[in-house]
């Protein structure tokens, strides 16, 4: 257990050892991801072009 | 997260072989699942994702009478026959609880099938060849179909969709 004060602790390894904030990102991300896709779609879909207006 | 408790400064140190295996070993199986996905989608044998819009219940039900109108030859227990041509469109209307009109298809013949319902969401189940859609309020679902077995096939519903849902059934005749 020598000297583990002194090691230098990069910003990924606080990031990547974070289990909490990695599970909230891998949840919010693709929610947020899955909301705006499915927006998208519903967006596009044309009115039947077997009606004419 | 480990079992054990991994010592501060792992971020420096240089991968050890096993894990450069594995890691190796995983990316290139999301490689082949991203690939596989999109091709198997073309080259794989079953039906393709069908084509839809969007459509009122009340247009809906307007191009369905109008089908009726064209192609009726008759009544079974209440419901239109009808008697398309091939490559035309046909439609078919769910509503609370029964489906119109009775199709009567030729075998062998290719047809675009609409398919809709006027107020609920009604599940489409073909029996007993177990072919399964959604007639989804709002939306014109529409699957091209080409009918090779000949008989008479009842069409459940097997969405719940109310008090009468057990008695949703209607018929589909390939001759």
């Amino acid at each position: 257990m020598d000297n583990e004060g002194d090691v230098k602790v990069s910003y990924w390894e606080v990031f990547l050892d974070d289990v909490g904030l990695l599970f909230f990102l891998g949840a919010a991300i693709y929610f947020a991801l899955y909301i705006v896709w499915g927006a998208m779609e519903i967006a596009s879909v044309s009115y039947s072009p077997l009606i004419v207006k | 997260m480990s079992i054990q408790a991994i010592k501060p400064g792992w971020w420096q140190k240089p991968l050890d072989g096993q894990e450069k295996i594995w890691l190796s070993i995983a990316f290139v199986w999301c490689l082949a699942i991203t690939i596989i996905m999109p091709w198997w989608h073309v080259v794989g044998d079953h039906n393709m994702s069908g084509e839809y819009h969007k459509i009122t219940g009340g247009d809906f039900s307007m191009l369905t009478d109008q089908f009726i109108e064209k192609y009726q030859v008759g009544m079974d227990e209440g419901i239109p026959v009808v008697v398309p041509p091939a490559n035309s469109d046909i439609f078919l209307r769910g509503a609370q609880w029964e489906w119109d009109p009775v199709l009567k298809l030729k075998a062998g013949s290719t047809y675009r099938l609409h398919l809709s319902s006027i107020d609920v969401n009604h599940g489409v189940s073909i029996q007993p060849v177990n072919m399964n859609f959604q007639a989804v309020p709002g939306y014109d679902s529409i699957l091209t179909i080409t009918p090779t077995t000949k008989g008479e096939y009842r069409i459940i519903c097997n969405e719940f969709c109310g008090a009468g849902h057990h008695a949703m059934i209607g018929k589909l005749i390939v001759e």
